[in-house]
């Protein structure tokens, strides 16, 4: 039973480094061809869906209401890892989310070393 | 680590400011320091209740501080010393000028994300750095950007209603499209109750308040009944410490006590 599980615990280990391995490839390609970058992928806001104002949030589905709540409490950002912390989701999981409302311009994100902060749009 | 309450309703009238201002007194009398902040920018009311000499002097505003114009340190007034309170006691007014409520309702959707982050920051210094046990937040009425976003920077918000359909079919809706969607916890306080309604001392009163915690499937803090004298009373003073032995007081006593068992402080 326990080692079924560490099989379980290996493969998500593996899965997560690949969706890190895939988000840090999406940047570099992003890097490399600007012009596929809209004014969402530079971190403004568009002029309707970005700025994260109250009824935004209201109007969002749950969870990605509730990955959104989590990085408008986090003074300075907040990184996957530390968002899914406090929403006890799988990290893989709330990456996806976070990335979705970077997606709908509500948040974006700044690399440092090797850890990607999730932030407010401004 | 203190906790951040807001006194909120679905419509105008219940009698939110009159509690929020009295049980943030009770709770300070019984020991606890408190913040006392009007963050109703449409309907200013406590710079009418505490603005005896006060008034005069007050140099920056609630909204002052949620437009990014001073820190929250400026706005609130220290008022221990003048009430006797136990705790600290201190108090956040919103300005009651025309200029500064057609300022607060016309800013746009960035200005608003910026007066969320503010307050949801907020929460931290008043609890942390200035040591408040309770943070309490008089809100407006309804779904509007200024009590929404006080909801949303709480932790326990406490919806005053009164026995009226109108009321109580608003607080279902709030429970479930405001407070459930931002996991908020809530609890009921109903107001302004037919004296009937309300048990006399020594009589069973779990009948109402089974009844009030079965419609709106959330604890119900208590049930006040309608006094004429609170409505005839000086507005510019506080209730509960004008009319200690009142029955309106001693109920917002024990309010105060069952408000410490489902969100404690420290």
């Amino acid at each position: 039973m326990t080692a079924a599980l560490e099989k379980v615990k290996e493969a998500l280990n593996r899965i997560s480094s690949k969706i890190d391995r895939l988000i840090e490839m999406d940047e570099r390609i992003l890097q490399h061809f600007p012009e596929t970058r809209g004014p969402r992928r530079e971190g403004r806001a568009p002029e309707f869906g970005g700025a994260l104002d109250v009824m935004t949030l209201l109007s969002l589905p749950d969870h990605l209401r509730k990955s959104a709540m989590v990085v408008c409490e986090a003074n300075g950002g907040a990184t996957a890892d530390e968002v899914a912390e406090r929403t006890g989701r799988a990290r893989a999981v709330e990456s996806g989310y976070l990335n979705q409302l970077v997606m709908m311009g509500h948040l974006t994100k700044k690399r440092k070393g090797r850890r990607v902060y999730f932030h407010v749009a401004r | 680590m203190g906790r951040v309450v807001s006194v909120h309703s679905s419509r105008g009238g219940t009698g939110k400011s009159l509690i929020s201002v009295n049980l943030a007194v009770i709770c300070a009398k019984r020991g606890r320091n408190v913040s006392l902040l009007d963050l109703d920018f449409r309907a200013p009311t406590l710079s009418t209740v505490f603005r005896e000499r006060e008034y005069r002097f007050v140099e920056h505003w609630t909204n002052d501080f949620l437009s990014g114009r001073c820190p929250i340190e400026k706005v609130m007034i220290d008022l221990t010393e003048k009430y006797d309170t136990k705790g600290r006691f201190l108090v956040g007014l919103a300005n009651p000028s025309l200029d500064a409520i057609r300022e607060m309702i016309t800013v746009d959707r960035e200005r608003e994300m910026e007066a969320l982050r503010r307050l949801l920051a907020l929460k931290r210094v008043l609890l942390d750095e200035m040591e408040m046990d309770y943070a309490i937040y008089d809100t407006s009425p309804g779904i509007q950007y200024s009590s929404v976003n006080a909801v949303a920077s709480s932790d326990v918000s406490v919806v005053v209603t009164t026995l009226d359909t109108l009321d109580a079919e608003g607080v279902r809706y709030m429970l479930s499209e405001l407070y459930d969607a931002f996991g908020k916890k809530s609890v009921i306080l109903v107001n302004k109750a037919f004296p009937e309604a309300h048990p006399r001392p020594g009589e069973k009163k779990e009948g109402l308040l089974q009844q009030m915690e079965a419609t709106f499937h959330r604890p119900v803090l208590g049930i006040i009944p309608c006094y004429c004298d609170i409505l005839q009373a000086d507005r510019t003073t506080i209730f509960a410490l004008e009319n200690p032995n009142h029955p309106f007081t001693r109920a917002l006593r024990d309010i105060a006590e069952r408000l410490e068992l489902v969100s404690p402080p420290p």
